[in-house]
């Protein structure tokens, strides 16, 4: 069974936020919520200044603290690796969000469901379609696309990174790209003194 | 590399200071491949015999020749000689006499790059092109040269437009870069077909040159046709903000006409000019109808009488290729869906209205030209049919490769990477023009026409800008007065290659997210000497124009510098998804001839600012929807994610 | 690692510290509630005193219900918190609660109706409902503390001290209640209850004392983002909050009014409404100023 995770290529990241808007567009996703987001950072003094650009999402921890802390089962984690979100279960209490250190856990607001994208009351097809999927007031994430990845295929924000800064694989196949970047560029797993085994690793 | 706004071309030609005098250049590239060795003489004219031909200075025989005299010894790069009474030069030595007054010094003055780095880079780059090194590709031997010198909008919009992009290019070719493996490429705008070359031999050896590549010139006359001035602009492209120059002062341009009747079809003026919005509302006031054809409401649909919705990209087909660098080839876009409303194809709403006017067969006509389907004669449109938007994408296909539309709606596109032949030094055995005599030629013809004319704008002309080298010349917003103390730029991001973009509600998702789109930004020591700190209230004012804003600060940003995202610049319209922000940058742009090149009517995107801090935001900001009430409810402090 | 320069970050895309607000003041209501009705039921139980343990259930009942169904996202399928008691101590404090409402209403009822002579069912029956009872209620009280410190995330709860602070705050409010309910009552008929009970809150203040300085001990030296919680408490945004209800108000003031006018029943009010407010701001504040760390940064 395969081991899924993910590997970010802190060079490559150019901070074009387009994972952010594919995945926006793949799940439905109402307005302000975003199961993935590219952050950055500015260091230094002029002249001598930097930006990074830090891609994040769900880790999908071997040890998921959101799975630990949920009352309902809603929470759980399938044979490969990824962890899920069980629309139905859900009751929105918002343990997982404040036990996730990386706070990767997003609240799906009623509000934002009935507003719509454009805030004015009315849903567009797209969204018809697309928030059906979703309990409004569920506290839910990036579930890595799993229903693409069933069909054999990488995850969204995978697919329209420009630049090849996410990579998405079987953690255990040391023929994955995944694993050999880890391997080879020494991957880091972030924050690990929270002790929750992130399977998302970067390389610098 | 940090610089000084406006301030590129004096960077480019430190440069070339640089590799001019540690003599770092590709010699062999310059005396064959560019007209670098032919003799200029004092009128800025090459030197030329009874028959027209240019002379070259022959080192080795110490005499002069005609260019393709076979029995040239050695071309002379420097030097001052006599021909035929006349006092000349080689066009390198006019170039380096121009160099002489930027050493890395005299320009660390005008750009702030330090004249170490200067002198670091130029040696670099040099070193990294590898003169003299050859590679073969396709059985052909070719330079190899694995650096390049490359600049965009924010480099070269600049009064002095050409000549900027000229310094940038003459960066190129000291090392002898131009279109070889590893250097700068040149781009053609839309090959039409697979054979077609850009490429013509001219007069005496060197390329033919290729002006006015968006569209063919009106000829010139007096008074204007155009109420943009095109007649005026033998060389150059479309300088839309003179519009509302002429519009304000038709009495000094002589206009025997006024515009009354608008027509616009998918872009959005009123946005994106430069100039204060104000006057250009103005303008558009004065219009008596204003047709605007387009797929979403803008700042423009606002103005208009009548819109006609256009499909949108997943409605409509389409076959194009566009400034392929690497690649050739036409990619079709076919509809994805039926059109959710009843919009029509933008060929259809032309075509539609040209028949309704009577002006059907010109339509056709242009588009048979500007298509190139007068290339291949059984695919132009023919008098007094009206053609669809699949028609046309259906000749467009045929044109480049011969394939019909069914062939493009199953392969998607014919992209391939370029041929060789015509990617790499696609002119060999011409020669580039290092210096553009028709700088002079066109000045003078243009000078002659205006003078014939009795043009009476013809004083204020600015002839000067006319230079077949780069040189020196400041731009005059470097001469801004003194209360101005800050230079501003304005910039987008990847997020939002176009501002419309910030009308979909993902985009916008994104932008009000990132610190860089979200408020003016400055230097914190700039803010700091300034009196500023960051989330003030400001007014920002040019001589041109004001907006209004809230400070942030970045160490990215120059010390001299304010910096103004595209994210700021939207107007209200009825989108609700389009948030103001406090005026757009191109309302402190200047829309005058003196900020306007003469050669290619480029107009000037910085300008000098002065900083005004508020004690709360002008009434006409304060009822909401801005940018900044969007940004006040992500970040307030202890506001994180709501529940 | 992160260090004081990265700065707190509102919802944008920066790196930095992002304030929590999934548990906010709806969730603060209803931790509140729930153990403020525990714990005056629980201090209540230890001297029979029929009002104050029936207040509590209703405390916890009525307003601890209602405050968490209006903090839930889905209201409607609320009942499947108490699924997964094998791992969730949201589970575990649902099933609690439960327990401790029907054993709770049932000694109440026993005690009231002397249900034990009226029904027959002996002592032993008696004792074991109280028992449950007052398990129950203790579970109540403590639990929430559990649930906040469930996870490493934050670190300024991700501290042993959290149940014990819900404990000792839930047992002091008890304290001052039932002083409060039954000042005119059974106590008093009985001064050496009173007295206990003055002592008591006296001693319970002067633990919570040492524990909020040994959470914000821990927490300021236990990571950079317990820190900045910390700096957010003492220093800055909440500062005033912090330091004036919570140890003015909360601690400080009651002590003094204690010591000084424990004879005063006006001063033993005050005193008490000084504690609930005091308790109350904590609750509020340790939602408040609970912060995610950066995921890294550059920063030298």
């Amino acid at each position: 069974m395969a081991r899924y995770g993910m590997v970010f290529d802190l060079r490559r990241c150019i901070g074009c936020n387009a994972c952010v808007v594919g995945c926006k567009q793949e799940n439905s996703l109402p307005d302000g919520v975003f199961f993935t987001r590219t952050l950055s950072e500015e260091y230094g003094v002029f002249p001598a200044v930097n930006r990074v650009y830090i891609p994040t999402l769900c880790n999908h921890c071997e040890d998921a603290p959101c799975e630990k802390v949920c009352p309902s089962g809603a929470t759980y984690t399938r044979d490969d690796g990824i962890v899920m979100v069980d629309a139905d279960k859900c009751i929105g209490c918002g343990s997982c969000a404040v036990a996730c250190p990386y706070d990767q856990r997003t609240e799906l607001d009623k509000k934002s469901f009935e507003q719509g994208l454009y805030g004015e009351g009315e849903l567009t097809p797209f969204e018809e379609q697309g928030y059906s999927r979703y309990t409004p007031g569920m506290v839910t994430k990036c579930d890595f696309c799993s229903g693409r990845v069933d069909a054999g295929l990488d995850p969204a924000c995978v697919v329209t990174c420009p630049t090849d800064a996410r990579i998405f694989g079987d953690l255990d196949d040391p023929t994955s790209k995944a694993n050999q970047l880890i391997r080879e560029r020494g991957g880091r797993a972030p924050l690990p003194e929270k002790n929750t085994r992130p399977k998302v690793y970067y390389v610098d | 590399m940090p610089i000084r706004p406006a301030t590129d071309r004096h960077f480019a030609l430190g440069l070339c200071y640089v590799m001019v005098k540690e003599e770092l250049c590709d010699y062999r590239f310059l005396r064959k491949d560019t007209n670098a060795p032919y003799l200029v003489g004092a009128d800025g004219y090459f030197v030329r015999n009874a028959d027209d031909k240019i002379y070259v200075w022959d080192s080795a025989n110490n005499c002069a020749k005609l260019w393709d005299d076979p029995t040239i010894g050695k071309l002379a790069l420097e030097g001052t000689y006599q021909v035929d009474g006349k006092e000349c030069q080689p066009a390198f030595q006019k170039f380096t006499d121009i160099l002489e007054g930027c050493s890395p010094e005299a320009m660390e003055k005008i750009t702030t790059v330090p004249a170490d780095t200067t002198r670091r880079i130029a040696r670099e780059f040099a070193a990294a092109a590898d003169i003299g090194a050859t590679i073969e590709i396709d059985g052909r031997t070719l330079p190899l040269r694995p650096a390049g010198y490359n600049y965009y909008r924010g480099a070269q919009g600049h009064k002095h437009g050409f000549q900027t992009n000229h310094a940038f290019k003459m960066v190129n070719f000291m090392v002898g870069n131009i279109d070889a493996p590893g250097g700068l490429m040149g781009v053609t705008l839309d090959d039409q077909w697979v054979d077609k070359s850009h490429v013509e031999l001219g007069e005496n050896g060197m390329m033919k040159p290729n002006p006015h590549q968006l569209g063919p010139l009106p000829p010139f006359d007096y008074p204007p046709n155009s109420y943009d001035l095109l007649e005026y602009f033998p060389v150059g492209l479309h300088p839309p903000h003179l519009n509302l120059e002429v519009f304000l002062n038709p009495e000094k341009y002589g206009v025997e006409y006024t515009p009354d009747v608008m027509v616009i079809c998918h872009s959005n003026p009123i946005w994106a000019l430069q100039g204060p919005r104000e006057k250009w509302f103005k303008f558009m006031a004065s219009m008596r109808f204003i047709v605007v054809s387009d797929i979403i409401p803008t700042e423009t649909t606002l103005w208009a009488d009548v819109i006609l919705p256009s499909h949108d990209a997943l409605e409509s087909w389409n076959m194009t290729m566009i400034e392929p660098p690497h690649t050739e080839g036409m990619c079709m876009r076919q509809p994805a869906t039926e059109p959710l409303y009843d919009t029509r194809s933008e060929e259809d709403i032309f075509s539609e209205l040209s028949e309704r006017m009577g002006i059907l067969d010109a339509y056709n006509e242009v588009i048979n030209i500007v298509l190139g389907f007068t290339h291949k004669p059984e695919l132009m449109l023919e008098p007094g049919k009206k053609y669809t938007d699949k028609e046309i994408a259906q000749r467009r296909g045929l044109l480049w490769n011969d394939k019909d539309i069914d062939w493009y709606a199953e392969h998607g596109h014919s992209v391939t990477e370029r041929r060789a032949d015509k990617w790499y030094r696609p002119w060999e055995g011409m020669r580039l023009h290092f210096y553009i005599e028709d700088m002079v030629k066109e000045r003078d013809i243009l000078k002659a026409n205006m003078e014939a004319a009795d043009v009476p704008f013809r004083h204020d002309w600015h002839w000067d800008d006319y230079q077949p080298l780069p040189t020196t010349v400041l731009d005059p917003v470097h001469e801004e007065p003194p209360e101005y103390d800050l230079y501003s730029i304005f910039y987008k991001d990847v997020q939002m290659n176009f501002g419309e973009s910030l009308s979909n509600p993902w985009i916008k998702d994104i932008v009000y997210r990132d610190p860089v789109h979200i408020a003016l930004i400055l230097n914190p020591k700039t803010a700091e000497a300034q009196g500023l700190a960051q989330g003030d209230i400001v007014k920002v004012e040019s001589p041109y124009g004001r907006i209004y804003g809230r400070i942030g600060t970045s160490e990215g940003m120059h010390p001299d510098t304010l910096g103004v995202s595209n994210s700021l610049s939207r107007a209200t319209t009825r989108h609700s998804g389009v948030a103001h922000a406090g005026g757009h940058y191109n309302d402190l742009l200047p829309y005058d001839l003196r900020n306007t090149d003469a050669v290619t009517g480029q107009p000037e995107t910085v300008c000098k600012v002065k900083i005004t801090r508020l004690d709360d935001w002008p009434e006409v900001l304060k009822h909401g929807g801005t940018v900044y009430d969007i940004v006040d409810e992500l970040s307030q402090p202890g506001k994180g994610r709501s529940h | 690692m992160a260090t004081h320069d990265v700065p707190i970050v509102g919802d944008s895309f920066q790196v930095g510290y992002r304030f929590q607000r999934y548990w906010d003041t709806p969730m603060a209501n209803a931790f509140f509630c729930g153990e403020l009705g525990a714990g005056l039921f629980f201090v209540s139980l230890w001297f029979g005193f029929v009002p104050g343990m029936l207040t509590g259930l209703l405390i916890t009942g009525i307003l601890k219900t209602y405050f968490h169904i209006s903090h839930m996202g889905v209201p409607m399928k609320s009942w499947r918190a108490m699924l997964r008691p094998d791992r969730s101590w949201i589970s575990r404090g649902l099933i609690s609660i439960m327990v401790w409402s029907a054993f709770g209403f049932a000694h109440v009822l026993n005690l009231w109706f002397d249900l034990e002579t009226v029904l027959g069912f002996g002592s032993i029956i008696s004792g074991l409902i109280k028992l449950v009872a007052a398990a129950a209620a203790l579970m109540v009280m403590t639990y929430q503390g559990f649930a906040i410190s469930h996870s490493t995330a934050i670190s300024l709860w991700s501290s042993g001290l959290m149940p014990v602070s819900s404990l000792v705050y839930a047992l002091t409010a008890g304290t001052f209640l039932t002083l409060v309910l039954g000042w005119n009552g059974f106590l008093a008929e009985q001064p050496d209850k009173l007295n206990l009970l003055i002592n008591g809150a006296l001693f319970l203040l002067v633990v919570i004392a040492v524990v909020l300085l040994s959470l914000l001990h821990g927490a300021h030296h236990g990571s950079p983002g317990g820190r900045t919680s910390v700096e957010l408490l003492v220093k800055s945004l909440y500062a005033k909050w912090f330091l004036g209800v919570v140890w003015g108000t909360g601690l400080i003031l009651p002590a003094l009014l204690l010591w000084a006018a424990s004879g005063s029943y006006a001063a033993v009010i005050l005193a008490a409404l000084g504690v609930l407010a005091g308790y109350y701001a904590y609750r509020v504040l340790i939602f408040k100023a609970g912060v995610f760390e950066p995921i890294m940064s550059f920063r030298p």
